[in-house]
């Protein structure tokens, strides 16, 4: 045992107590918010049911006050047990409100009060419990040294594990947001995808207008304020007022030029979404650019020109490399914006996770918003890592050696 | 062989270089020196076209340098700076082949190249070889900018006050391996610093020059013994015999140690013949033989 706290030691930092505290206080909300939230049928006012409504057992939340406290005893006066005694919170405070969660609705459906029509949603504990995990896994990650990452990260697998079947057993088949989506489940594929198609490809496109832009922007001083100017003006433009702007010139120029209309070319769907993404896209790309080539030091560059290089080859060999990390944190930025962008192209007929998020605006269902809401975060969040990921990879001499700020 | 005819660079109203006349022996070290500004970094920087003379002709190997393409001109003539400017994306062997890559080299003679590269500077190819240019000392770095100059096997050497960056001791021990190194390979080098020893050490010709004007060309003997002018005569200073026993190289001195590889010099062996109890020790000269060395006998050494 000693052993195992000896190497722990040896292969962890100690944990902050600021995002500990972060992680325990809002966890108390499980015990005095909402577990349960329940809506006799699909836009009516619900309920919420707190833990002294119900007559739920204790001992999840014992358990649960029990973890906290070791967890406090730990890093206070036992800092080599801290990392498993963080590790045991962290598993705790996420399984535990999904168990109650779910009794809950064992104990409602078991009182009559879960019929057809009725609908379920996590209570605004379980929410905040949320992210009390969410801290406390961040904290976990951030503290165990690499080799151990990989072994908490299964360890978060488990407990995600946990928490789904917890979810998909009866009677939670009626959460609300898992009703709406099977209603809809062939709809939520095809619009998850169009979303994909027009942010993936507006990042595409503003990545082959921006680059070479920005480029210009560093080559010729005196276009560079212009470039800029129209770029960072763009952005300034609201989403809505962009697609209610192209809509005219679209129309118009569908009607005057057939073969445009018939490539699919009018005033709402498609076409004015892809261009106004792009153009959102724009400035991230162009501004990243420009910054990464004009960091290049000159000394580098300077002994590149005299190694013998073209100017062509020290483009390509010196300031491209060189730059690339930053261009690529500017794709990342644009990335993860047309993915929040391309919401707001569900109003104009193009499609995308936002048509979930309109027709639920427009019905006055909420559930059907968080169907939209919640894949569009994810997707942010998927596409920011992968861009991260490649940007190390992009930086590895800087990286490795640390010395280069 | 580099000859300047008449070379004049103006920045605006200011002459950086006036009216330079000078030829570079083939196989020698010239070393420009001079107090900051005097025109010695521009003078290196017309040579491989970095900068454009606005009066006169450079000529290398016998052709004007308007006449060659800067490019490939460049490939011919290795570069060290001061701040070494390794290229920070890629690897100790990539920087060194970089020029033989330029010059379309197969890879795998590359690495090779690489990996002689590094023995000849004093690294150790298995360990510096895949090494990012972040994760040297200045030392290591500066080797191997030597290394990446070096790396075509180009006949010129232009160095830009190479030792500058670094602390004494690294410095010194620079200082001989590129001795070493240059006595092997005798490349044509012009160098820069404003270090006097550093050139009384290293240069078979030393380029004085002062407000734009070369003051006296000559070996660091003739600097040292006949200054022509009041200006040389300062800037070599009073000491300036002392420095000359540091132009004398021997093999071994008695009761001298220095640095890992580092060899005595007439300096070091006065000092020990000054506290020595007899009035002569024994050294042994760089072509092996022994010699009782007294003061009348360091007094012809230094005169020739």
């Amino acid at each position: 045992m000693i052993k195992v706290q000896r190497w722990l030691a040896a292969n962890s930092q100690p944990i902050a107590l600021l995002p500990v505290a972060v992680s325990l206080v809002p966890a108390a909300g499980i015990f005095f918010m909402g577990i349960i939230h329940l809506r006799p049928n699909r836009i009516a006012d619900g309920e919420a049911f707190r833990f002294a409504d119900l007559a739920l057992p204790v001992a999840p939340v014992l358990a649960l006050a029990i973890t906290a406290a070791v967890l406090v005893v730990a890093a206070r006066w036992a800092r080599q047990a801290e990392i498993p005694a963080l590790a045991l919170w962290a598993v705790t405070v996420t399984i535990v409100p999904w168990i109650l969660f779910h009794m809950a609705a064992v104990e409602l459906f078991d009182a009559g009060r879960l019929d057809d029509l009725a609908r379920v949603s996590p209570g605004g504990g379980v929410w905040v419990a949320l992210v009390a995990a969410l801290a406390a896994w961040h904290e976990l990650l951030r503290s165990v040294r690499r080799s151990l990452r990989g072994l908490v990260v299964a360890l978060l697998l488990a407990a995600l594990a946990f928490v789904a079947v917890q979810i998909a057993s009866p009677p939670l088949e009626r959460i609300s947001y898992i009703v709406e989506y099977n209603v809809r489940s062939d709809r939520f594929l095809d619009e998850l995808l169009q979303h994909i198609r027009l942010s993936g490809s507006a990042v595409a496109f503003a990545t082959l207008i921006g680059v070479p832009a920005g480029m210009i922007a560093y080559r010729h001083r005196r276009l560079r304020a212009a470039i800029l100017d129209v770029t960072s003006t763009i952005q300034t433009i609201p989403s809505l007022a962009m697609f209610g702007l192209l809509i005219a010139p679209l129309a118009a120029l569908s009607r005057a030029v057939p073969t445009l209309r018939a490539m699919g070319v009018s005033g709402v769907g498609t076409t004015p979404a892809l261009i106004a993404l792009t153009l959102y896209a724009l400035l991230p790309v162009v501004r990243n650019t420009l910054t990464g080539l004009a960091v290049v030091p000159p000394s580098v560059r300077e002994s590149g020109q005299a190694m013998g290089m073209t100017r062509r080859q020290r483009f390509w060999m010196v300031e491209v490399p060189l730059a690339l990390p930053v261009l690529l944190r500017g794709i990342r930025t644009a990335a993860v914006q047309a993915v929040g962008n391309t919401t707001v192209a569900g109003l104009i007929g193009a499609g995308g996770l936002g048509w979930f998020i309109f027709q639920g605006l427009g019905q006055a269902a909420t559930d059907l918003v968080v169907l939209g809401v919640i894949p569009i975060v994810g997707l942010a969040i998927v596409v920011d890592r992968v861009f991260q990921g490649l940007q190390r990879l992009s930086a590895r001499g800087e990286v490795e050696g640390g010395t280069r700020a | 062989m580099i000859r300047f005819h008449g070379v004049t660079k103006r920045y605006g109203e200011k002459t950086a270089v006036d009216g330079l006349d000078m030829t570079v022996e083939n196989g020698s070290v010239c070393v420009l020196i001079g107090p900051s500004g005097c025109g010695k970094s521009t003078t290196l920087r017309m040579i491989n076209r970095l900068l454009e003379p606005d009066e006169g002709t450079i000529e290398v190997d016998d052709k004007a340098l308007r006449d060659y393409d800067p490019a490939s001109l460049r490939l011919r003539i290795g570069y060290v700076i001061q701040s070494v400017g390794l290229l920070p994306h890629m690897r100790v062997w990539q920087n060194i082949a970089l020029v033989p890559r330029l010059l379309g080299w197969e890879k795998p003679r590359r690495r090779e190249r690489a990996d002689e590269l590094l023995d000849i500077v004093g690294l150790d190819p298995e360990e510096y070889r895949d090494k990012y240019p972040a994760q040297l000392s200045g030392g290591e770095a500066q080797r191997v900018g030597v290394a990446r100059a070096l790396a075509a096997d180009p006949p010129y050497l232009l160095m830009d006050e190479p030792f500058g960056a670094v602390d004494p001791l690294t410095r010194a021990t620079l200082q001989q391996s590129f001795r070493d190194i240059q006595s092997r390979l005798k490349k044509t080098v012009v160098l820069v610093t404003h270090d006097l020893d550093e050139a009384i050490y290293l240069a078979d010709r030393i380029a004085l020059m002062r407000d734009g004007v070369l003051q006296q060309f000559g070996s660091p003997a003739e600097i040292l013994t006949s200054p022509v002018n009041e200006f040389v005569r300062e800037f070599v200073g009073s000491d300036r015999m002392l420095r000359m026993l540091n132009t004398v190289e021997l093999g071994a001195v008695d009761g001298w140690s220095g640095a890992d590889g580092s060899r005595p010099t007439l300096r070091d062996a006065l000092s020990q013949l000054l506290s020595a109890p007899e009035r002569s020790i024994r050294v042994g000269l760089n072509d092996g033989s022994q010699e009782e060395l007294d003061f009348d006998r360091i007094r012809e050494m230094v005169l020739p």
